[in-house]
């Protein structure tokens, strides 16, 4: 019965850990392009108006980047052990992923350049 | 003088941060079990980023009415380096809590998660790196008046 409730118990700390690397990863991609896509569609800025606006535009970009992090990390929660497979039987994907995912992520703050 | 005072926190923080990531990053890099030192480590650089970002939020109010429109003024490329800065700076925080959740959170026996978690930190501290020169090169380009 005590080792039934450990495993168990190991088992949801791996899905917290899991949530909380997908969380990572998942509000800094949000918000990233949130940004992309804002300095996509925006017309030329003028910087007065600009400068009133950043920070409400800041401020939802973060709540709104956040909330996507966690239902990213719910999602994971949810399917930890597929992505667990996943990534086992391929242990070269993560470390290539995470080298890929943060060029991006540096090139897309420059998206306004 | 507090603005500047607080700007100077604000950026020692930052660099503070920096290093303090990169502890984690080694320390779990082979995936060893959480020893009192990784704890800390780990506590620590999560504390430190907290930190150095809520400096940057509780001045941000007053940077953006004396600081920032004059940064503007004076270039719009330093300008727009100021918002990059401010977005790796989300980045650096996202990734370093979620990291942090991990490392804690990971069974003794899961080393693959705590390298991951190691991953993560590392990456946080290229992007708190980043941040940091950015910060530091607008700040010498202009800042809070001195007193």
């Amino acid at each position: 019965m005590a080792t039934k409730s450990r495993s168990k118990s190991k088992d949801k700390r791996t899905r917290v850990a899991i949530a909380g690397l997908a969380f990572g990863i998942a509000a800094a991609t949000a918000y990233m392009v949130q940004r992309v896509f804002e300095l996509h569609t925006s017309e030329p800025v003028d910087l007065m108006t600009m400068l009133s606006e950043t920070r409400v535009g800041f401020t939802w970009r973060s709540i709104t980047a956040g909330w996507l992090g966690l239902l990213a990390a719910a999602a994971s929660y949810m399917l930890s052990s597929k992505i667990e497979q996943i990534f086992s039987n391929r242990p070269r994907l993560g470390p290539t992923l995470a080298i890929v995912w943060l060029v991006c992520l540096i090139a897309s703050t420059y998206w306004w350049a | 003088m507090l603005w500047r005072l607080l700007e100077s926190v604000h950026g020692h923080l930052g660099i503070l941060a920096t290093l303090a990531l990169l502890h984690p990053a080694i320390l779990l890099r082979k995936g060893k079990v959480m020893s009192f030192g990784r704890k800390w480590a780990t506590a620590l650089s999560a504390l430190l980023v907290s930190s150095a970002f809520g400096f940057g939020l509780l001045i941000y109010g007053e940077y953006r009415l004396v600081v920032k429109r004059e940064i503007f003024n004076r270039s719009e490329g330093i300008g727009m380096l100021f918002e990059t800065k401010e977005h790796l700076a989300y980045a650096v925080l996202a990734l370093t809590l979620g990291a942090t959740v991990c490392a804690f959170l990971a069974p003794r026996e899961r080393k693959d998660l705590r390298k991951a978690a190691s991953w993560l930190f590392g990456m946080a501290a290229i992007l708190c790196a980043l941040t940091t020169v950015l910060g530091t090169y607008i700040a010498s380009f202009y800042g809070f008046p001195n007193p």
